[in-house]
Formats: C-alpha cells, sequence, structure tokens
C-alpha cells in the first residue's frame, strides 16, 4: 500500500479554482459548469464540494470529480429501479440510494408498449430505467425505452440475478467515464497514452474498468450499471454471480493491476 | 498517561452505512459524526424551497439533555451559514454527532469556583470540526470550510495582554481550567460564497432572485462565521482576541512583529498566499490534509 496522495487540483468548497476557465472561443460561447461547481453572476465560479477540479477545453467544460453515496437524479442518467406498486398509469418505483423515495416509470414507457399490451411488473421488481425527468424541485420519471426510436436499447426488466452496492464515482466508472477522463488526460498530457499491446506503462493511466475486462475474459455474466450506485450482475449459476459482484464491489479503491490479480485470486477462491 | 499533543487527528468515511462521517481524536477527546442526506423528509418537515438541517448530538454516557441541546443550537450556529440548502429543496440532511469520550476538554466551567458549574463551550471546536469533516465527506454542498479556534485569557500570568490570550491551548489543559474567560472563533475560509438567496424567506423571495445584489449577506473570505464567548473580559480583550486570532487564521504567526499595530488596521497578506489567504489554523490544515487524503484515496484506480 502506498500512502493516498492529494490530487495536483484539490479544491474544497469555497476554494479559489486553481486553474483557470476555459477561454471562450468565440464572443458569447457557452461553458458548461458541471456538478460540484457554483456559480456566482456575474463571473465567480466556485467548488462547493471537496474532490478534483477537472476542466476540458476543448468542450468548454468544467467539473468536479468526486465521489458520494446520496445519488441526485439527472437527465438521462441510467439507473436501477426497484418497483414498489402500480397504478392506474404508473409503476411507483424507488431509486435506492437517491434523495427521493418515489419515481413514476409510466406504463407505455417501454417498447412497444399499448393500452393492452404493457408488461406486467410486480412490486419488489427491478428495471433498468433511464431518467426522462429530474428537477430539484419534483419527483423524477423513468422511462424503459428511447423515445426517439422507441427501441429498448437495453433498457427494461432486470429478471434474475443479484444486486450489488457501490459508490456513485465506481458506478460512473463502470459505465465507462474513467476512460473518457484518461483520454482528456492523455490530450491534456497529464498522463502518459498506454502501449498498444496493453501492457502496462509507467504514468499512464487505468480506465477502472480493469475488473470487468478481467472478469470478461474469463467468466460469462451479464451486467447492468446504473449510476445511483447498483450494480447488477447475471449468469449462468449463482457462483459466478456472487464472484463477479464480489470483485466489483471490493475492487473500488484498487489499482488496475491489483484489480486484474483480485479477480484472479477470487475466481480461484470460488472454484470457478 | 500519554503527552498531550497540540495536533489532532481525523479519519473519513469510518462509518461505511452513513453517507459521510468522520472521527476525530485529539488527545482523549473522541468524537464521531455522521452525515445523511439530502434525503427524505417527513411531509411535515419540509421546506418548500430548501433542504432543512437536522443536528443531532448524543453525549457519551447516558440520554442527550439540555446540555447537548444548547451544544446542537450552536453548532446549528456554525453549519447552518456555510451549507447551500437551496441545492436540495424538500430535503433532509441529517448531522448526528456522538461524543465518544470527552477527556481533558472537560465539561468544567470557565472561571468557576464551584466544581459542579459545567459548560461544553471547550467542546465546540472538535464538535465543529467533526461535522464539517462529516459533511465534506458526504459531498453535501457547502460554501465554504471553516476554521475554527479556541482561545482562553489566562490574565493571572502576567500583565501583557498578548501572553495572557492563548490560542488553542490544548496541550496544557490547565489553561483550559484557569482561564477567566474561554472564546470560540470560527472563520469562513471561502474565497466569496454564493448566496444561499433562493432559500430566503419572505416577501424579498422574488426581487432576491433578481439580482447578485444580495451577495454580500453570505460569509465571505475570513467573514468571522461564529463566536461564542464565556466568562468575564472587557471589550479590549475580545477585540485583540479577534485580532489575534484573525492574524492566526491568516497564517500570520507574528505575535512580535508590529504588536502595537491598529486593531483596524488592513492585515497585509504574505507574498505567494494571494491565492488562498485564509485557513491557515490549525483546524483548517487538518480538514485539508484529511480531505485531501480521502479524494486522493478515491483517485486510486487511475494507478
Amino acid at each position: 500500500m502506498f500512502a493516498d496522495e492529494p490530487p495536483e487540483n484539490l479544491v474544497l468548497p469555497g476554494d479559489t479554482l486553481p486553474i483557470p476557465l476555459p477561454a471562450p472561443t468565440a464572443k458569447g460561447a457557452a461553458m458548461k459548469v458541471g456538478p460540484g461547481l457554483a456559480h456566482i453572476p456575474p463571473d465567480t465560479i466556485i467548488p462547493v464540494i471537496a474532490g478534483e477540479l477537472n476542466v476540458d477545453e476543448k468542450k468548454r467544460m468544467i467539473w468536479v470529480e468526486s465521489d458520494g453515496k446520496r445519488y441526485t437524479p439527472h437527465l438521462h442518467d441510467p439507473v436501477i429501479a426497484i418497483i414498489n406498486r402500480s397504478s392506474s398509469d404508473f409503476y411507483h418505483c424507488t431509486i435506492p440510494h437517491s434523495r427521493s423515495t418515489t419515481a413514476l416509470l409510466p406504463h407505455l414507457a417501454f417498447e412497444n408498449a399499448t393500452k393492452k399490451t404493457r408488461p406486467q411488473l410486480n412490486p419488489g421488481c427491478v428495471v433498468y430505467a433511464r431518467i426522462s425527468l429530474a428537477s430539484k424541485h419534483m419527483d423524477p420519471e423513468l422511462e424503459c425505452f428511447d423515445a426517439a426510436t422507441s427501441k429498448a436499447g437495453g433498457f427494461g426488466e432486470l429478471k434474475g440475478g443479484m444486486l450489488f452496492d457501490v459508490s456513485l464515482g465506481m458506478a460512473r466508472r463502470l459505465l465507462g467515464d474513467g476512460k473518457k477522463l484518461r483520454q482528456l488526460k492523455i490530450r491534456q498530457g497529464l498522463v502518459r497514452a498506454e502501449g498498444e499491446t496493453g501492457k502496462k506503462v509507467k504514468g499512464a493511466m487505468c480506465s477502472g474498468l480493469e475488473v470487468v475486462e478481467e472478469l470478461g475474459q474469463r467468466l460469462g455474466f451479464e451486467i447492468a450499471v446504473g449510476r445511483n450506485g447498483k450494480v447488477w450482475v447475471d449468469s449462468e449459476d449463482v457462483r459466478t454471480t456472487l464472484c463477479c459482484g464480489r470483485c466489483i464491489v471490493e475492487s473500488e479503491f484498487l489499482t488496475g493491476e491489483e484489480q486484474r490479480r483480485l479477480v484472479r485470486e477470487k475466481i480461484k477462491e470460488f472454484g470457478l | 498517561m500519554a503527552p498531550l499533543s497540540p495536533h489532532p487527528t481525523a479519519t473519513l468515511s469510518c462509518l461505511h452505512r452513513a453517507d459521510g462521517s468522520a472521527s476525530f481524536t485529539h488527545n482523549s477527546t473522541q468524537i464521531l459524526a455522521s452525515v445523511n442526506g439530502p434525503m427524505e423528509i417527513r411531509a411535515r418537515d419540509e421546506h418548500y424551497s430548501k433542504a432543512v438541517l437536522e443536528i443531532i448530538i448524543r453525549p457519551s454516557i447516558g440520554v442527550a439533555t439540555y446540555r447537548e441541546k444548547y451544544l446542537e443550537s450552536r453548532l446549528r450556529g456554525a453549519l447552518e451559514p456555510i451549507v447551500l440548502k437551496s441545492m436540495a429543496p424538500r430535503t433532509l440532511i441529517q448531522v448526528v454527532v456522538q461524543i465518544v469520550q470527552v477527556g481533558e476538554l472537560g465539561m468544567k466551567k470557565v472561571g468557576a469556583t464551584n466544581a459542579n458549574e459545567y459548560t461544553p463551550l471547550l467542546l465546540l471546536p472538535s464538535l465543529i470540526t467533526t461535522s464539517l469533516l462529516a459533511l465534506l465527506d458526504a459531498s453535501v454542498p457547502l460554501t465554504s470550510t471553516l476554521d475554527t479556534f479556541l482561545v482562553t485569557v489566562n490574565p493571572s500570568n502576567t500583565d501583557d495582554l498578548d501572553s495572557q490570550i492563548h490560542i488553542n491551548p490544548y496541550t496544557s489543559p490547565p489553561l483550559l481550567y484557569t482561564s477567566t474567560s474561554a472564546h470560540v472563533l470560527v472563520y469562513s475560509t471561502s474565497i466569496s460564497s454564493p448566496p444561499d438567496w433562493r432559500s430566503r424567506e419572505g416577501p424579498y423571495h422574488l426581487t432576491d432572485e433578481a439580482g447578485p445584489e444580495t451577495i454580500n449577506d453570505s460569509p465571505q473570505q475570513g467573514d468571522l462565521v461564529f463566536v461564542e464567548s464565556e466568562g468575564r473580559f472587557s471589550w479590549e480583550v475580545w477585540e485583540r482576541v479577534e485580532w489575534l486570532v484573525r492574524r492566526e487564521c491568516m497564517g500570520l504567526s507574528g505575535k512580535e512583529d508590529d504588536v502595537n499595530m491598529d486593531v483596524d488596521e488592513e492585515i497585509v497578506v504574505r507574498e505567494g498566499d494571494e491565492g488562498r489567504k485564509w485557513g491557515k489554523g490549525m483546524m483548517a490544515r487538518l480538514v485539508r490534509e484529511v480531505v485531501g487524503k480521502k479524494v486522493g484515496r478515491e483517485l486510486r484506480w487511475r494507478k
């Protein structure tokens, strides 16, 4: 174990931003102020949570990368929700780890759903859904299909399997945010690009997906990750499911190399 | 008995079921705080435009009494100005602080002759810092961090006012017990804080949303957010205490240099410190160090 060094651009609430804001590309060009920052009119931006400050000059975005356990619904986020009850037009769901207890999932927000053929979901069913309405003043609404194409696109009921809890940062990583961040850092010259062969290069940044990649090479399983910090895993037998879930939960604070080692050890331990 | 240390230690995320938690140890004083939220609130407690901050203090022994209620109200006074409650309307942010062990910051009343007179004042800096750490760990939106100071005044030793004033006298319990007055001062370390104007009550609600004129109402850099004093002291003593602590908070140690400086005179900031002028006190440095480690741990997957 090595000491956990604070990141270079650590910010605490109320700090001065350690890096300059991205310069405007054109007059009147918009800038995206992401999570963890507050804008004080006219031109002050301060962090409101503790974390690592990131700037993307190209997309003109600025945000604070931080971990947490309490989920705040945002538009288009994929989440794992649990059905509570059904009323005439809606399923009333719970989004675990969310700030509000109830979310509405319309009966017609499924692929090929009509008044006559709508999916029958019972209380306790687990659904993979996307947030279609998010406001801090209102309960969120969910949908299980893409409104543009009316295809399910992977959303819908999750049958069987098991649910595991991870932190919000880990969930974002599993959904590919780590990879995006790595691309950004490579572009900014902060980390070195990984070699073509996949061999570990000194100074390279991991994507945080090593655990899933390693599991995928050795076991067959299905996985769905909700941004609310829930991971659903299913496979042919319970032992594989448990092994995958345990690996993901325990790899939270491990480096890429340690994650791969953990997977190898766990598979041996489970006798798979 | 172990030697008393001037430096407190803290760990974050020690309770894994809570959204955020912090444990604070200083000599034999130990405090544990947990934060949950923003989360669902009972309908009758909710506020239509802001989160409700609930603060619960539990004593180390027995059930909570008026003393804990008093501490809760004081702790609220320090935390309420920095929590951005408008970010999560109609929710609850719950701060639970468990006093595990009181230790040398015992509850003896400052300047009391009767041993049965108690005060919880000396515990306040630890309580404030622990709950601030837990709030930061839970990623609850805050406008600023806090720098907390405990000051005692012991006039018996000397006539010189500056040597009577002891900032953070944790290594020396006699200084805590023999003082004639004790003061807790909390400074905001923010550069400038956004106004929580969306949560402002009353008829000004709509006009407030219109413009940024109200920014000055929220704690700015180096604002004295909270103060609590106890014992007998004169106005001059209090002013001197405030001035000395303000210097300490800005990292200017010099009682020696310009002692005769006027209280109202502007304090010049050292070169290179322009970025973050405030928060050089013991508690603020602890907060920055502990939170930095926690964020570093969260980013470990990148290695």
